[in-house]
């Protein structure tokens, strides 16, 4: 919650203190001649803003959200690796479009999805399910490092 | 005295009687030759039919299962209004499979058995409770589980002679329905070869009393026989046939094996040209029950309708039904079968049946047909109508439903306010879940169910503004030179084309200068968007088309810019679906797989995809669409989907308002509607007044929730003037907080951006004043 009034008052104390600070000396020779002025100093890059208080109707992105570890995708998810594991390729294909169905934008499921897939040597396929699950994914995750390994060992088998 | 030679007439007295018994003998040899020929014959007829496949068994569609599961949204009377579809019961206190209970918030549920494609699910009692439109819990089921309804049987593919069955094993079958059935039709059924003389004579003695022919003295085998083998004919060489064949099929076969067969071969209803054989398929044509779901008084009313499935039709002739169904409750009891107390319950209770047969041929055609289509590429049409496949499909139907309500309503409702003639409007509509290309619902016309023109389909229209987009997203790919907030001129233009000048206006027939881009795309700038798509060059927009899955060939003249092309609603659904998919490309699915009789598999249709845009310029695109939405040609929406709900879409009229599309997405769905006229009659409906009102109605009876809006990585959001193209800051007059790919925002600082003070009360807002998450 904004609290614009216990800072303007944090703001003030600060300038009060710099206000009382002693300060130094102006320098009273030059030492280093000064650079020609022919151009101004280029300003510096404006940094994106923080994003605005949401506000009804106000068109904003999303804001970030983690995955539920405990979603009725993860457990059809734990499913398709069980198959996986077991060498149901297919299986777990099917198990990874029910997760899909219920949950199309979670990353998790388009890892599994071109993890059967690549098993099946379809390796085409494969890698654009892993771009859909990077596109979807937040970098940093650990979902996201899987997939980007997934994908490189996808792009070294070429 | 010597005898005298016999006379020629005293010769032939006594040569007739033994040429008549030399003749007798030859041919009674002939006979039993011709005879056991016969037979042999016969016999080989009887069992070749009888081991092989013995029926062209039609290929069963089913809808997509429906997941219940914690979160779901979903509101209890649309769970209800599924598990009537199911022919789930209505029950004060749930007891077994088949059945639920509703006590406000909260339903008691016994789930059936079900074999799936990837599992057999074993039937389970939940409880399951509602609160804000959602499945707030699952109880039963374990945490984080699924509870997985069957899918609801929506149609078939029928063989020439359109029988349809539900083959049953003898084991699966009540043994009240067996036992009644014997009773009734064939007490001896265990006990004689095939014919029963008894039955016969006892028929015979009790027709000759009433008159009339009251009783038949077949035997089960003989019905079989007649049904599976012969035909209706009533003549004394048939009967004698038929006879011997009975006869024949006790031989070789056991009395489980006949009654089976029998159980699965008895004409038992029509619906409409499919007819319904045996008990499988009754008891869901009747009861929309599986059998073994079946109470006493239901399995009487069948057994009673073998006599005559039309003439004891409970939906034609309900007295005549439940006195026959009593009759046979009455025979049941008098054999000891059931109670006399269990018997007049039975009797007391209504026919029970369903309002309306649970097996109309097709409720869902204009769905249907695209599946058929599909398998048409994979199978051969003798094999879909002959071998009793499982075909598992996408169809949703609560949102196919909610879709064709929908139409209906809002078509009236136009025709209604605008004063034009009943059933003059028509009207095609899709919806497919965004991500997985899944193809929920299809409807190719006003009047649900009709079998007919499909016009999401196959009607080719021009798609007016709807094309928009791509014109948009190609300028968009080139992020060095448009942004949303590049200014374009909208002013009048006129240019050669063909021979003939071209000058495109806008609608309302106003210029507005230079405006940004996502202005342009949102209010729908015929001017602007021409200007822009010229500047791009009309091949990169055909390529953007061919991208987002146009299939066919396209025209690269000015007007294509806007939409002066012919499309189906089902391929701008697909190029849609793109868009919604933040760039990746998915063909329309409609089949999930398809399984043997036996539920062996046969074939998966995966899920593909390809990446054809990045997300970056995808999302700015999706940022315009919302302005749509929000701001322009599509803010009627909001007049039934409440506000804080994104968004995104396009409308689109074409020359002389003879088409009005709308196209759009929101949570997981992306939904297309067309309306027009058949006759490419002019209309007072624009994209917006017209097929959008259809697919907000849509949405709202959907109850959606926002369509998703991440921003990606390369992507950042920066206060901008729009009106010259400059940074600003929170809180200027006329800012707004766009979207641009990284290094093409613009570098220009406003004059609210440098005003002295502004840097120290954004630093202070940073520090102290912003949201963080939440």
């Amino acid at each position: 919650m904004k609290n614009y009034s216990t800072g303007f008052a944090l703001a003030i104390g600060l300038l009060v203190l710099v206000g009382c600070a002693p300060m130094s000396p102006a320098p009273t020779t030059r030492s280093e001649p000064l650079p020609p002025i022919s151009q101004p100093p280029p300003e510096p890059k404006v940094q994106p803003p923080a994003p605005p208080r949401r506000v009804p109707g106000a068109i904003q992105p999303d804001e970030v959200q983690e995955q539920s570890a405990q979603s009725p995708a993860s457990s059809l998810l734990a499913q398709g690796w069980r198959q996986h594991s077991g060498g149901h390729y297919d299986a777990a294909l099917g198990i990874a479009e029910r997760a899909q169905r219920i949950d199309p934008r979670n990353p998790e499921v388009y890892l599994l999805m071109a993890s059967a897939q690549l098993a099946l040597y379809r390796n085409e396929v494969a890698e654009q399910l892993v771009r859909r699950g990077l596109s979807l994914s937040q970098s940093g995750t650990a979902v996201n490092r899987q997939l980007q390994a997934l994908l490189g060992q996808i792009t070294a088998g070429r | 005295m010597a005898k005298r030679p016999p006379s020629r007439k005293s010769r032939s007295r006594k040569s007739s009687p033994s040429f008549l018994r030399r003749l007798l003998i030859p041919v009674l040899l002939v006979v039993i030759v011709v005879g056991a020929v016969g037979v042999v014959l016969l016999d080989t007829f009887v069992r070749s039919k009888f081991e092989g496949a013995k029926w062209s068994l039609p290929a069963h569609v089913y809808s997509r299962s429906l997941e219940i599961f914690e979160g779901l949204p979903m509101r209890p009377e649309q769970l209800r209004w599924e598990l009537d579809q199911l022919g789930y019961r209505s029950v004060a206190r749930v007891a077994g499979p088949g059945q639920y209970s509703v006590n406000g918030q909260r339903m008691d549920l016994y789930t059936r058995p079900f074999r799936f494609w990837d599992a057999d699910e074993a039937a389970r009692a939940v409880t399951l409770t509602f609160s804000g439109g959602r499945v707030n819990s699952v109880i039963g089921s374990g945490r984080g589980e699924l509870v997985r309804l069957e899918p609801v049987l929506i149609g078939g593919i029928y063989p020439e002679h359109s029988e349809d069955r539900v083959l049953v094993r003898l084991e699966d079958v009540p043994a009240s329905l067996t036992e009644g059935l014997v009773a009734v039709e064939d007490r001896n059924f265990y006990l004689h070869m095939g014919v029963s003389p008894k039955a016969i004579l006892r028929a015979l003695v009790s027709n000759i009393k009433a008159g009339a022919t009251v009783q038949g003295g077949s035997t089960i085998t003989q019905q079989l026989v007649k049904n599976f083998y012969l035909n209706d004919d009533r003549n004394l060489l048939r009967k004698g046939v038929e006879a011997v064949m009975a006869v024949l099929l006790e031989l070789h076969y056991s009395k489980q094996q006949i009654l089976e067969a029998y159980l699965n071969e008895v004409y038992l209803g029509q619906a409409g040209k499919r007819a319904i054989h045996g008990f499988g398929m009754a008891s869901q044509h009747l009861f929309r029950q599986p059998l073994r779901e079946l109470e006493l008084h239901q399995i009487a009313l069948m057994i009673g309708m073998v006599k005559g499935a039309s003439y004891y039709d409970p939906w034609r002739n309900p007295e005549r039904a439940k006195a026959r169904r009593n009759l046979v409750i009455d025979l049941m009891a008098e054999q000891g079968l059931v109670t006399q107390a269990a018997a007049q319950a039975a009797k007391q209770k209504h026919l029970d049946i369903a309002s309306q047969p649970g097996t109309s041929s097709n409720p869902y055609p204009d769905y249907l047909q695209l599946v058929k289509d599909q398998l048409a590429k994979d199978y051969r049409q003798q094999d879909l109508q002959s071998a009793g496949l499982r075909i598992f499909t996408y169809l949703d139907p609560q949102v196919q439903h909610q879709v064709q309500q929908s139409v209906t309503s809002v078509l009236a409702s136009l025709e209604k306010g605008y004063k034009l003639p009943a059933n003059q409007l028509q009207a095609a509509s899709l919806v497919a879940r965004t991500g997985t290309a899944e193809l929920l619902a299809v409807v190719g016309g006003r009047k649900a169910g009709f079998v007919g023109f499909n016009r999401a389909v196959d009607a080719r229209r021009q798609v007016g503004s709807t094309i928009k987009p791509a014109v948009y997203l190609a300028a968009l790919e080139q992020h060095d030179r448009y942004t949303l907030g590049t200014l374009i001129d909208d002013a009048p233009l006129s240019i050669k084309s063909g021979g003939k000048m071209w000058e495109p206006r806008n609608y309302e027939r106003e210029s507005h200068g230079l405006v940004p881009l996502y202005q342009a795309l949102g209010h729908s700038y015929n001017q602007a968007t021409a200007r822009l798509g010229l500047d791009i060059g009309l091949n990169r927009v055909a390529d953007t088309l061919r991208r987002l899955g146009y299939p066919d060939d396209v025209t690269e003249v000015p007007s294509l810019l806007l939409g002066a092309v012919d499309m189906s609603p089902y391929q701008v659904t697909e190029m849609y679906h793109t868009i919604a998919a933040e760039g990746f490309y998915s063909p329309l699915r409609t089949i999930n797989a398809v399984y043997t009789a036996d539920n062996e598999p046969l074939k998966r249709y995966p899920f593909a995809t390809e990446q054809r845009f990045s997300p970056e310029v995808m999302h700015l695109l999706h940022y315009a669409m919302q302005v749509v939405m929000r701001e322009g040609t599509g803010k009627t929406a909001y007049r039934k989907v409440p506000q804080s709900v994104t968004l995104a879409g396009k409308t689109g009229t074409t020359n002389d308002q003879r088409d009005s599309w709308f196209a759009g997405f929101a949570d997981n769905y992306v939904g297309v509607v067309w309306i027009g006229r058949d006759d490419n009659g002019k209309m007072p409906l624009t994209g917006g007044t017209g097929a959008l009102q259809v697919w907000s109605d849509t949405m709202a009876g959907l109850n959606v929730g926002s369509a998703p809006f991440m921003k990606p990585d390369g992507v950042e959001y920066y206060w901008v003037e729009p009106d010259n193209q400059s940074l600003s800051r929170e809180g200027c007059s006329g800012a707004r907080y766009l979207p641009y790919i990284k290094g093409s925002e613009p570098q220009a600082r406003g004059s609210c951006f440098q005003q002295p003070g502004r840097e120290v009360i954004d630093w202070f807002k940073d520090l102290f004043g912003s949201d963080k998450g939440g």
